[in-house]
């Protein structure tokens, strides 16, 4: 464009030098701290090391860690463990924090109060709340299970205590830590939404459930799948509440690929294993966001 | 009132002055962002030279048991060519020693690290201490004279990677007031398996909140084991794993039976409740406890776990009649090794021998069973259980001899044996699977990474 030309000014340069200059610093924060690490990362995953012998110790080994992967039975539980998570943590906590946004955004009964609790779980630290609902969820004389069996449910499940529900135990710690943080966006999303289209609807007689199906979805479409996506994100980060509350155990039953990288870099001193499975991490969420950005193009205005 | 020419006028004319400043102050604005940065390198700068100027070795020693601190005093003054730093760091379970390796692999500054409860073990396995034999034989110590047994805690594969530093002895400790309350006799090292059951059966009374459970064993790993491993041993004589062996399948299965005959609290519930030996047994809540000398460190501290009554401790009961020996007491060991990559090994060893054998009356002073025997006497057993009511005749068996067993395998892939019986049992207990499916499980796994390393990976 020719005004760009135009006003190429010394001033203009000036000002762009020092907006680079504002920015250096925190860049070169990013880079020392983010991505040199991750790059570091990536290489490590081709290496085996000895850290405790120095940076020479460094020795290449190609994709010998990858092939290991494939005969590591903690590694198997561990995806699949990864994948049961986020296809039941995301749709979860995404539609009870849609619901709850739709519930609190027109006029309720202490609609502020709510929204705080709503929200305060998510500013709590995750150690005292996984403490918390280490008691809650507490197999025998837990006050969930006490209510679960007052209702009439004969066999309230173990919990973190049982290979089969120490899964379902750390996705509702996860849920009820991250709904209030979804809602908001959805709340602030649900705001702009034009009222003309609702009046319109309200006067054609469209129920709740139509309105619902028909109009606020599609509008917040986008903001679903954004949510979606960072709820992704999140659920393949899961590491504080299995270390706390079950070490990813019992067996192998809350293992997932974080706690993996942990345990290989840190309880088993294999720097070049962990790098490894961080780059399988790296990989499938690269995928997976690929898939869900490719779905919003299609599915959004 | 201006209109709007005029407006435009004169703030073009400001425009074009104005633009000589505000170049000025755009350059002075980033270049005090900069500056800002300087006093953080500046920093960094003067203590990465501190120890320089000083003439002084710096040790780092870490430690989470409470330390008399006279000993490094002592140290210091005795060796004004070193200086020993003492780092305090919370005692919360498995993960101290995780945050220790951490220091160390990034390269931190540590010089002296405990290592303890057999996880010392897979340290030496990766390469995270330094051996120790030049030094050993160096100064010509008499290994087996000094520490006995518990050297293999401080050994691998021949090489010797820790000086021996603090013992755990594990028996059974006893509320005496509760077992005169019921006229059970105290009990000594004959007592068998079922004659335990049958006292802790006896000492269990009462219902929800007041309820008193006979005895006590934690979740720790391996903690079910020691009355098995009196009868056979954790490796077979081909050297692989004996976990699936009878001695420790009854007793595995016993330990379950205290957990469904209501004579102990729960291994799920342990868990669930983040339950300790200290403050169950010290709290009345249980008449007995298995649970090591390190008890004595909670004895003493009546701030935290206020007590009155008396205490006294057995050995562990034998496993059946056909166990000769009545005194087995189950040993662990706790080292103190040196990091691979210190770079002040030499002083860090001065330091180790003086903290071992020097300081041997002041580890008992704190509560904990000093490894270093040549310092054994009754004036020792006296610094250790003063102020905690114990009595010396009841403590004297810890230090007298005794028929060990080890409270964890340390021998050949004592890393994964260890490692496969903590991820294992919990699933027996929390009924998942049967204890042959979990030994068998563990023996698997050992035994492909004993076979491994003795092929030589």
């Amino acid at each position: 464009m020719n005004t760009r030309k135009l006003n190429f000014t010394r001033r203009q340069r000036n000002e762009e030098i020092a907006g680079y200059l504002f920015v250096i610093p925190n860049l070169l924060g990013i880079l020392a701290f983010v991505a040199l690490p991750i790059l570091l990362s990536l290489i490590l995953g081709f290496t085996k090391w000895n850290p405790m012998q120095g940076l020479g110790a460094v020795k290449f080994v190609g994709l010998e860690q990858f092939l290991t992967m494939f005969s590591d039975e903690r590694l198997g539980a561990a995806l699949k463990n990864n994948f049961i998570y986020t296809f039941t943590y995301v749709p979860i906590s995404v539609a009870l924090a849609l619901l709850a946004a739709i519930a609190l955004n027109k006029h309720v009964f202490c609609k502020v109060p709510l929204r705080l609790m709503f929200f305060m779980p998510y500013i709590s630290a995750m150690v005292s709340v996984a403490y918390v609902w280490l008691i809650l969820l507490n197999p025998e004389g837990g006050p969930v299970n006490n209510i679960l069996m007052a209702i009439g449910v004969k066999n309230p499940p173990g919990w973190f205590t049982r290979s089969n529900s120490s899964l379902a135990g750390i996705i509702v710690v996860s849920v009820w830590h991250d709904v209030g943080y979804y809602m908001i966006i959805f709340l602030s999303a649900l705001q702009t939404l034009p009222r003309q289209v609702y009046e319109s609807a309200t006067v054609d007689g469209a129920g709740p459930l139509r309105t619902f199906f028909s109009i606020t979805l599609p509008l917040m479409a986008s903001n679903i799948l954004f949510v979606a996506i960072l709820a992704t994100m999140n659920s393949f980060k899961v590491f504080d509440q299995i270390n706390i509350l079950t070490e990813g155990g019992p067996g192998y039953s809350t293992n997932v690929l974080v706690y993996c990288i942990y345990h290989y870099a840190f309880k088993e001193h294999n720097i070049g294993y962990a790098s490894a499975v961080a780059v399988l991490l790296f990989i499938i969420i690269l995928m997976i966001s690929g898939i869900e950005t490719k779905l919003k193009d299609r599915f959004t205005y | 009132m201006m209109d709007a020419g005029h407006v435009a006028r004169s703030s073009k004319s400001l425009l074009h002055e104005g633009e000589g400043v505000k170049m000025k102050k755009t350059m002075l604005f980033s270049l005090a962002f900069l500056m800002a940065f300087f006093p953080v390198f500046a920093n960094g700068q003067k203590e990465a030279s501190a120890p320089k100027t000083e003439t002084k070795t710096v040790i780092h020693f870490y430690d989470w048991a409470p330390t008399d601190l006279s000993i490094i005093e002592d140290f210091n003054k005795e060796n004004p060519d070193i200086e020993v730093q003492f780092h305090s760091i919370p005692d919360n379970g498995g993960e101290k020693l995780v945050q220790l390796d951490i220091l160390a692999m990034g390269g931190g500054d540590i010089d002296v690290m405990p290592g303890s409860d057999g996880e010392q073990m897979v340290r030496m396995k990766n390469g995270i201490y330094a051996p120790l034999d030049a030094f050993i034989e160096r100064d010509g110590i008499d290994m087996e004279a000094s520490f006995g047994d518990i050297l293999s805690y401080a050994r691998y594969n021949g090489v010797t990677y820790g000086y021996p530093f603090r013992s755990t002895v594990e028996g059974i400790w006893y509320n005496k007031d509760m077992f005169d309350a019921a006229g059970i006799p105290y009990p000594d090292g004959t007592w068998t398996w079922d004659e335990y059951k049958e006292i802790a059966r006896k000492l269990t009374h009462g219902e929800g909140a007041n309820k008193v459970f006979g005895t006590y064993t934690h979740t720790f790993n391996g903690q079910w084991a020691p009355v098995g491993n009196e009868k056979e041993s954790w490796y077979g004589e081909d050297g692989l794993s004996n976990i699936n062996s009878e001695a420790f399948s009854i007793q595995l299965e016993r330990r379950k039976e205290l957990d469904t005959l209501g004579y102990q609290l729960s291994f799920s519930q342990i868990q669930a409740t983040k339950a300790t030996q200290a403050a169950y047994f010290l709290g009345g809540k249980c008449a007995m406890v298995q649970a090591g000398s390190w008890l004595v460190q909670n004895i003493k501290d009546q701030e935290n776990y206020p007590h009155s009554f008396r205490i006294g401790v057995a050995p562990l009961p034998r496993f059946d009649e056909t166990v000769e020996d009545s005194n087995y007491f189950s040993v662990a060991a706790s080292i103190l090794a040196i990091p691979a990559n210190s770079e002040h090994k030499e002083e860090a060893w001065r330091f180790i021998r003086y903290m071992v054998e020097q300081g041997a009356s002041r580890i008992a002073g704190s509560g904990n069973y000093p490894c270093y025997r040549p310092a054994y006497n009754d004036e020792l057993i006296a610094t250790f259980i003063e102020g905690s009511g114990l009595e010396l005749e009841d403590i004297r068996p810890l230090f007298g001899t005794m028929s060990s067993v080890s409270q964890k395998p340390t021998g050949a892939a004592a890393a994964e044996y260890q490692q496969s019986m903590q991820e294992q049992t919990p699933l027996f207990f929390n009924g998942e699977k049967s204890s042959q499916d979990v030994l068998k499980q563990i023996q698997k796994i050992t035994d492909t990474a004993i076979k491994k390393e003795q092929s030589g990976k």
